[in-house]
């Protein structure tokens, strides 16, 4: 058969670790797999232009304009670091929720929270994940769909107690309490931290 | 003459971390790097790692073994433990060299003319490359929606509803009204074909007949919308060799498996990094070129530090340090580092990583930050207290810290993965095996209790939660058996995952059930309900290649013991979505339900994208990208 073809990176000798000049595993796409409800997934990747093929290794998922969708950051150690992506999905209505513990630690880690909306039942659970390099937020989001308002939020806080609320809004941010029937609800505001950026220590 | 010779490679041109591996291993690590690097090793990431380090070793050594050498000086003593071992002769070992060179002519040399072939609807060099007498098998039966909404629109023709047999004619003119779905121009349409598969059909009989299976993606635009037309073929092909760049008419069949059609209006995600404000350019970017690339070069890190309602972000950086972002009401993030107390640059230089994680371990209601080795309390959600004197925790060179309250004593507890790098009660110790295909390095993770007052009690021992030594990249908490109590899954990028069952008691149990064969080099994990059965699913992202694949196809299962094999089998197939049965067990999702051929996966994460209440995934793949073009492996 043919001679190894050494300058067109064919079998290099290299540690992966220190590689000076070629690809492994390389332009691979970043995937998304859209939830289609009758237990599988379908690829829209190319459909949402958040199909990076630099080299990923981080993702997490916030509302970061407060517009009820999540948004992404994606961290890469190459074809650009850091890349932010905005949800252009249709607007859908949304629950999200922080919790306050008092018999259960202070921010409800480890509460499993069942949502009922008319015919859907959504269950998540509070765990703040570090899938790879990262860490996710504190808090649970519900996307509603179509539905415009939640029949009923049940809580397994940390302590064991279980706790339903009812009168939830919806399109909304609410801090639960552990024990406590009303939700505070969040507005986003400026808090001190954004003081500090203007006020020396 | 072998391509390893023909390379001028000597044998003991390996990088140090083999050569030290091998020097503390001996003859029988040496036998597990070989079947790794041969099989393993190259479905790991494709025929770029049958040429990696210890490949070169493995591949001479296995028939000149090596004197046994004695330990580096600098490195401890391996404990080697029992694996099963075996490799290929000499004869199997060229064989798959061989058939991977003839991939490479192939992707170099033929694959580019057809790709543009395709872009440009040149029918005549699309019809070139078919034989005479050409067979064509393609989907029969109507396209049919798989899924449908306001914004995106899926369509499938399966084969198995009916397929009908074309001539070269109409085979090319199918393709060709595929491909005109998109926009005319390469402006309108980009293609790619993945060879999935190559082997000659007799095996070792060059000259004679190959099969071979493609993924076939051309994806653009039609008008404003996006549109991408995906296919497998399995093609029947004369002949191929060198001059597959020259020579045309051998595909001699092709039957076209599945094809899918997938339109969205407009772009479901639009990149808004510019206007965020966070400072890119002071991140590392491996494709600057600045003569370092680490595997890991930093992470993200969200919490709401102030509980304004905005998210803060808080960045790691391996060259550029610590950067603490302030979320604000309109997606702007502000630099409050200095502000805030938190140090640029590292405070101990030499702690490595870029490992943080926001938890609220004093329990007053806000987010404290474990940054490297050290620990800040947050004051009010203003500025940040450097706590780390007053701390016991004993960080070191994790690969994740990850929050929860096991034993629900109201204290947010933390678990601490290892990777290549040992925990501080490992430093400077013997790891316990340093097998490949399923052991690791053998460093365990540490749990760490919280006692109150800053000070933390290093329970690993006592709970049973050291995971099984496997290379940790991270590990996720959630519930897996429905009693509230936090369960761990711990990945390993070597063997099987370690799942550890909250015994109520302090104490934790491996269940050996997740995994019965082989994880599949798990590289991130995240964990969520996306059947909304109230039963916490699980997604690992593994490696998958598509040349990894092809070697493993090419591989005379006979040469290995059935389950070695196995391990193989089950290491090379992607990501993994395993669905939770709500009392500890779990059933693997079936690719055709989930997409497991991604890549070289890392963090992933489930996340409702379209806000409809079920969850999505978002897959981050790609290991390290030179050159376009190139063969990507």
């Amino acid at each position: 058969m043919g001679k190894l073809d050494v300058a067109s990176g064919e079998f290099w000798m290299e540690s992966p670790w220190e590689s000076k000049g070629n690809n492994l595993s390389a332009f691979e796409r970043n995937r998304i797999l859209l939830n289609t409800r009758d237990g599988s997934f379908v690829d829209v990747s190319h459909l949402t232009k958040a199909d990076l093929d630099s080299d990923s290794r981080s993702v997490v998922a916030g509302d970061f304009n407060h517009d009820g969708m999540e948004d992404l950051i994606v961290r890469n150690t190459g074809g650009g670091p850091l890349f932010v992506f905005e949800n252009r999905f249709p607007k859908k209505h949304w629950l999200r929720v922080s919790l306050r513990g008092v018999r259960s630690n202070s921010l409800g880690i480890g509460a499993k929270l069942k949502l009922e909306a008319g015919p859907h039942t959504l269950w998540r659970e509070l765990y703040p994940g570090n899938t790879f390099l990262s860490q996710m937020p504190s808090q649970v989001c519900f996307g509603l769909g179509d539905a415009t308002r939640v029949d009923r939020l049940t809580i397994f806080w940390p302590s064991g107690e279980h706790q339903v609320l009812e009168a939830l809004p919806v399109d909304a941010h609410v801090r639960v309490t552990e024990g406590e029937d009303s939700p505070q609800r969040i507005a986003p505001g400026k808090g001190p931290l954004a003081d500090a950026s203007r006020v020396s220590p | 003459m072998s391509k390893l010779d023909a390379a001028g490679l000597a044998p003991d041109d390996p990088t140090r971390s083999s050569r030290a591996k091998k020097q503390a291993a001996g003859r029988l690590m040496i036998a597990v790097v070989a079947i790794i690097v041969l099989v393993g090793g190259g479905v790991l990431a494709g025929k770029v790692w049958l040429g990696k380090i210890d490949g070169v070793s493995a591949l001479r050594t296995s028939s000149h073994p090596p004197a046994e050498s004695a330990p580096s000086p600098t490195k401890p003593k391996i404990v080697s433990a029992p694996v099963e071992t075996s490799t290929l002769c000499t004869e199997d070992k060229q064989f798959l060299w061989d058939v991977e060179h003839v991939a490479f002519v192939m992707e170099q040399k033929a694959l580019p003319v057809l790709k543009q072939a395709i872009v440009e609807a040149d029918r005549a060099t699309l019809a070139s490359f078919l034989a005479e007498g050409f067979e064509g098998s393609l989907p029969g039966g109507e396209w049919t929606t798989a899924h449908s909404d306001s914004v995106i629109e899926i369509r499938r023709r399966d084969p198995t509803a009916g397929a009908r047999w074309a001539g070269a004619t109409e085979f090319v003119d199918e393709v060709l009204a595929w491909r005109g779905l998109l926009d005319e121009g390469s402006r309108g349409c980009q293609a790619e074909i993945g060879l999935v598969r190559l082997s000659p059909q007799r095996r070792g009989e060059f000259a004679g007949p190959w099969s071979s299976l493609w993924r076939v993606r051309l994806a653009g635009r039609r008008d404003r919308a996006l549109v991408e037309v995906s296919f497998r073929a399995r093609l029947k092909l004369g002949p191929v060799g060198e001059d597959l760049g020259s020579r045309r008419g051998w595909i001699q069949s092709a039957t076209v498996e599945s094809l899918q059609a997938a339109k969205g209006k407009e772009p479901l995600f639009a990149d808004v990094t510019d206007a965020t404000g966070i400072a890119t350019w002071q991140m590392h970017d491996n494709w600057r070129g600045t003569g370092k690339s680490p595997g890991g070069t930093g992470g993200v890190y969200l919490g709401d530090i102030d509980q304004d309602g905005n998210l803060d972000l808080l960045s790691t950086d391996v060259t550029y340090g610590f950067t603490l972002y302030c979320g604000t009401e309109n997606g702007v993030f502000l630099d409050v580092t200095d502000q805030a107390g938190i140090p640029r640059m590292p405070p101990r230089p030499d702690v490595p990583g870029a490992h943080a994680c926001l938890a609220d371990l004093d329990g007053d209601g806000d987010e404290d930050i474990v940054l490297q080795a050290n620990v800040y309390e947050n004051i009010g959600g203003r500025r940040f207290r450097d706590v780390t004197s007053l701390c016991n925790l004993q960080i070191k060179d994790p690969s994740a810290i990850v929050v929860a309250d096991y034993d629900r004593d109201g204290r947010i507890d933390l678990y601490e993965t290892h990777h290549h790098a040992p925990s501080y009660r490992q430093a400077g110790q013997p790891p316990r095996k340093c097998a490949w295909i399923d052991g690791g390095f053998g460093y365990s993770n540490i749990l760490w209790r919280n006692v109150g007052n800053w000070q933390f009690e290093d329970v690993t021992d006592r709970a049973g939660a050291a995971g099984n030594g496997g290379n940790a990249f991270t590990a996720v908490w959630l519930d897996v058996n429905n009693d509230q109590w936090p369960d761990i899954l711990s990945i390993n990028e070597f063997g099987c995952n370690a799942l550890l069952i909250n015994q109520r008691n302090g104490a934790f149990r491996q269940n050996e059930d997740l995994d019965p064969i082989f994880g599949g080099f798990s590289m991130g994990v995240a964990a969520g309900d996306y059947d909304n059965d109230g039963h916490t699913d699980i997604y690992v992202a593994n490696m998958y290649s598509k040349a990894g694949n092809r070697i493993l196809a090419n591989v005379d299962r006979a040469a290995y013991p059935p389950t070695l094999y196995a391990k193989i089998a089950e290491a090379t197939t992607g990501n993994k979505l395993y669905r939770g049965l709500g009392n500890g067990r779990f059933e693997v999702v079936a690719a055709e339900k989930a997409l497991r051929e991604i890549g070289w996966t890392y963090g992933p994460a489930f996340v409702d994208l379209n806000a409809d209440g079920l969850l999505d995934i978002y897959s981050t793949a790609g290991f390290i990208s030179y050159q376009r073009g190139k063969p990507d492996g």
